[in-house]
């Protein structure tokens, strides 16, 4: 008896998991017939900022991708000549630990605004090559699984009181 | 008592038990003060708790270490401020510099008051973190920050006493990144561990957090 609740049980269970995942099968679907409308156009980089850093110490780049077009997009690396290195990474807190890692893609969803920001998702830039200072500006090549390539201009803050996101238009904070 | 039943009830408690944490921590002082403090966060900041203090506020763990100009350091050096120490590493740019900027911020909101607040920063890192290091680290926070780094030897104790967990994880390729523990410890003007602010907090929330310390002695 008790047996055969148990399996009722999971039965359930199945169920409930399964039901998620049909559903993401049916948008794959419908997303791979939309593919050949993806363009470049639909998204647009902006308020893209590094952290000022002295030569050989690591930064990071945040940003923010809006994509204003019906397909979901992947934003899948990121590389600049002013590092030795540059990988997508997010911070994560386990157990109360915070790490930091290289993650394989940010979602971008079709529609929506994806923020690269502080404590979250953000490329980061291992060994600069040159010291970064407040106001300094380089390129940053974006690659998309959609989109392709696209060339961004990062602008260098220095560490601010407010860590310089929620303006990032204004120079010199 | 029906065994589905019995599994709802073990896994409610289970889920309480977080709450039941959390609780202990915050009611030491009869719920008042930690309301107050609850409540200075202000609107709109991540966390609606600015910071957590201590069931025994107790003299804080005592260190000497050694600062971005390559002198020595002593915590029982502390001349009536209030201070606020963070543990990180000059290779982490994100939380890191992220929470430096809280300080900064903290430094800019506090005003008149900001003379009475120091911050440490000690290192998690002490193969690559030398003073130098440290110095072209900080020279870019607008704080009264003062780095620290020792030999390893030194600084496990300090860890340990100030509950950092600290693990290093190689990185593919080269190099190697310093997991750890990012909560942010404020000792009062008396020389008290009283608080720390859990991470999630920013820099409203540890703004919030001193100008109630500050208070409190007014």
């Amino acid at each position: 008896m008790k047996r055969k609740q148990q399996m009722f049980r999971l039965t359930i269970t199945g169920i409930f998991l399964t039901l998620p995942l049909l559903g993401g099968c049916a948008s794959l679907e419908r997303e791979a017939q939309d593919v050949a409308g993806a363009s470049e156009r639909t998204l647009t980089i902006q308020n893209v900022w590094a952290r000022s850093e002295g030569s050989g110490q690591n930064s990071a780049v945040y940003l923010e991708i809006v994509n204003r077009g019906e397909v979901d997009d992947q934003l899948i690396a990121a590389e600049t000549d002013v590092a030795g290195a540059t990988e997508v990474h997010e911070v994560v807190s386990r157990d109360n630990v915070m790490r930091m890692q290289e993650v394989e893609q940010v979602e971008i969803p079709a529609g929506e605004t994806v923020n690269l920001e502080p404590g979250g998702y953000h490329l980061m830039l291992f060994g600069l090559v040159d010291d970064l200072d407040a106001g300094d500006e380089f390129d940053l090549v974006l690659t998309f699984d959609q989109a392709g390539e696209i060339t961004v201009t990062a602008e260098v803050r220095h560490h601010t009181p407010d860590h310089g996101y929620r303006d990032p238009g204004q120079g010199g904070l | 008592m029906p065994r589905l039943v019995q599994k709802t009830l073990v896994a409610l408690l289970i889920a309480l038990v977080p709450v039941l944490l959390l609780t202990a921590c915050s009611s030491p002082f009869g719920g008042n003060e930690a309301d107050e403090v609850a409540s200075a966060g202000g609107a709109g900041s991540s966390s609606e708790v600015p910071g957590v203090l201590l069931e025994d506020a107790a003299p804080a763990p005592q260190f000497t270490l050694t600062t971005q100009d390559g002198s020595p350091y002593s915590l029982s050096e502390l001349d009536g401020k209030i201070t606020a120490i963070f543990f990180g590493y000059t290779g982490c740019p994100d939380i890191c510099p992220m929470t430096l900027g809280y300080m900064a911020q903290a430094t800019e909101a506090l005003g008149d008051d900001a003379g009475q607040v120091e911050y440490l920063l000690i290192t998690v890192d002490p193969e690559r973190d030398d003073p130098e290091r440290l110095a072209q680290y900080i020279s870019r926070v607008d704080a009264p920050l003062t780095a620290l780094t020792g030999s390893q030897a030194e600084l496990e104790p300090v860890w340990d006493d100030y509950d950092i967990v600290v693990e290093r994880r190689e990185r593919d390729g080269d190099g190697y990144f310093v997991d750890h523990s990012a909560q942010i410890w404020i000792i009062d003007q008396h020389g008290d561990l009283v608080m720390f602010m859990p991470m999630g907090a920013d820099g409203d929330d540890l703004t919030a957090a001193l100008r109630w310390l500050l208070d409190q002695e007014a």
